[in-house]
């Protein structure tokens, strides 16, 4: 018999210990790569939804601007109130996904929409000041701003940027 | 009338928003509410800052500024002069700290004071 005949007679426990190890890591290392993809994969498609109905939100704010700039304020109260849910909606459907920062930035626009709305609804029974009319502009724009930057972020994870989220 | 209770937490969180305040670490934003500026904390909760006491009970209010800190649209508390131990005046300093820095009232004034000392 050939020395290496003999050597593997004497030690096939230790080599198929070897063997068995090997394999082992090899599997751990496939199915942690598989978890990772399957990760990748679920926060994209849901960053994209996320960046959908951010999408929705950017038109909305913005169409609240021009009717508010054109002194249909009535129509710019009904559009506010379409838009008032949504930061919130996005904060709590995507609790998980969304770094602290983000976060905050859906509660202010929140808070800034609730103002809005508050403002908007007063001026059904009697007319705003040009500095009531100027702050209801630049807390629009404070909206429009986040839901733009908001959507710039879930847009970089869809594109492969999916580090810079977490 | 509100019964005048000390609260030391409340007392130590005015104290901390008013460092964070100062270092510009808090992003106080104005609302489109005159007088209202409001502030994201943790993700979870805002605070907001009212030009009197009462506010939102009364059309104007009265009093010092007071701070209310929510959680979505459930008020947590409501800090105000009538808590023993917060002091009216540290209220309105405050108050008049998170207008300047929502206001970005110190950039304005830095940017204009540049230009005026190369006039």
């Amino acid at each position: 018999m050939s020395r290496l005949g003999k050597f593997l007679l004497q030690n096939w426990g230790n080599l198929a210990s070897v063997l068995g190890l090997i394999l082992s890591a090899l599997a751990a290392f496939f199915a942690h790569r598989a978890s990772v993809d399957a990760d990748k994969a679920r926060r994209s498609v849901l960053a994209r939804s996320m960046a959908e109905d951010i999408n929705a939100g950017i038109k909305l704010a913005a169409e609240i601007t021009i009717l508010i700039d054109k002194g249909k304020l009535e129509l710019a109260l009904s559009k506010c109130n379409d838009l008032l849910d949504l930061p919130n909606q996005i904060r709590t459907r995507w609790d998980s996904d969304l770094t602290i920062g983000s976060k905050d930035h859906w509660l202010a626009a929140h808070e800034q929409l609730d103002s809005m709305h508050k403002v908007l609804s007063k001026s059904v029974n009697s007319e705003l000041s040009q500095k009531e009319l100027n702050a209801l502009r630049r807390s629009c724009m404070q909206v429009r701003t986040t839901f733009i930057e908001e959507y710039g972020t879930a847009q970089r994870f869809i594109d492969g940027g999916a580090n810079e989220r977490h | 009338m509100g019964v005048r209770m000390k609260d030391t937490r409340v007392i130590e969180l005015l104290a901390q928003i008013f460092a964070k305040t100062q270092s510009g670490k808090l992003a106080w934003e104005p609302t489109a509410q005159e007088g209202i500026f409001v502030v994201p904390l943790k993700g979870k909760y805002t605070l907001k800052a009212f030009p009197s006491t009462d506010y939102l009970s009364t059309p104007e209010g009265s009093g010092p500024p007071s701070f209310t800190l929510y959680e979505g649209n459930e008020m947590l508390l409501d800090a105000t002069y009538k808590i023993e131990g917060v002091p009216e005046q540290g209220l309105r300093e405050l108050y008049e700290m998170v207008r300047r820095r929502a206001l970005r009232v110190d950039k304005k004034l830095d940017d204009i004071l540049s230009d005026l000392k190369n006039l």
